[in-house]
């Protein structure tokens, strides 16, 4: 006999409408803040770059904590001299800079005033110079958002 | 005022260079249809990460991808009252005429100002790099035809009221 089993599928739960995202929890919450903010104040932004990047609450279900994650890089990107960009853009890995582009756009939706926004323009180009499109395109592809 | 201009249109090219990756795709839901997944918004899977690229406060681009389409939503710098009536009567003029303009969406997204509307088709009837092309040039353009108007405006003010004073002299 032929094999039958297939009509006894719920066909119903893969209609479209009933169709849930599935949303791994991530458990990194967020950067050590109060130790960027020592790299911050004892102006070692190479080190709170480093450590800002570190644990990003991709896919987190809290909407807050992220936002303060994405300020905090924002405020420690914008401390860097103009002409230092370039030279600590190097010095990231491959996956350092996936991370920070997706802070960037984010950053960009987040940050209204003129100055941050250079900066975090001149990061983007750069970034883009360094890792070329697919970093971008990997910020649209990637599901677990920030 | 060029300085941050440079970096901002850079961004946005590469951003939709980027986006601009589009490919047919038949709908989900109607057998023999096919829509702009980013307006109909059927299934989440087919959306990607929609993503904002800031100037400051009031220029910023908008670009929301999706597997065939691409919507850019664009907001034009607007510094005083004269400036908003001018934007918008520029941009409605043009959203009335959207279908000569191929890419052009009929209304915009709220708090944005204009927006355009790519799907495959169109990157298949034109030069991807051409349309990226056009978008940049459209957003540099417009922020001179606005003060441009703003300008002669102002001047045409002026003289209406110097010819209506004179009366009284």
């Amino acid at each position: 006999m032929y094999n039958t089993d297939y009509k006894k599928y719920n066909v119903d739960i893969f209609h479209p409408a009933h169709f849930e995202d599935i949303q791994e929890e991530s458990a990194d919450c967020g950067p050590n803040v109060q130790e960027v903010r020592q790299f911050l104040e004892s102006n070692r932004l190479e080190y709170a770059l480093q450590s800002v990047l570190l644990n990003p609450p991709f896919g987190h279900s809290e909407q807050e904590l992220k936002n303060r994650a994405v300020l905090l890089v924002a405020e420690v990107i914008h401390a860097f001299r103009q002409t230092d960009i370039e030279e600590s853009v190097h010095k990231l890995s491959n996956e350092n800079g996936d991370i920070l582009m997706k802070y960037i756009y984010k950053a960009m939706q987040l940050c209204s005033d003129s100055a941050t926004c250079l900066s975090l323009l001149l990061w983007h180009s750069q970034l883009v110079s360094k890792f070329g499109q697919g970093s971008i395109v990997r910020v649209l592809s990637n599901r677990q958002r920030l | 005022m060029s300085a941050t201009l440079q970096p901002y249109l850079e961004a946005v090219r590469h951003t939709l260079q980027a986006a601009l990756c589009l490919e047919q795709f038949s709908s989900q839901v109607v057998e023999r249809h096919n829509k702009p997944e980013v307006e109909v918004q059927t299934s989440k899977e087919l959306l990607m990460t929609p993503v904002v690229v800031a100037r400051n406060k009031q220029e910023r681009v908008l670009i929301e991808p999706s597997v065939n389409s691409v919507r850019i939503s664009i907001a034009i710098k607007q510094s005083d009252e004269i400036e908003k009536i001018l934007c918008h009567k520029f941009t409605r003029f043009m959203c009335q005429r959207a279908d000569n303009f191929f890419v052009l969406r009929r209304k915009p997204l709220p708090g944005y100002d204009i927006s355009f509307l790519i799907t495959a088709s169109h990157t298949e009837a034109m030069f991807k790099h051409k349309l990226v092309d056009f978008l940049l040039h459209f957003m540099q353009e417009i922020d001179k035809e606005i003060s441009e108007m703003k300008l002669s405006l102002n001047a045409r003010a002026r003289v209406s009221a110097e010819e209506f004073l004179k009366r009284f002299n």
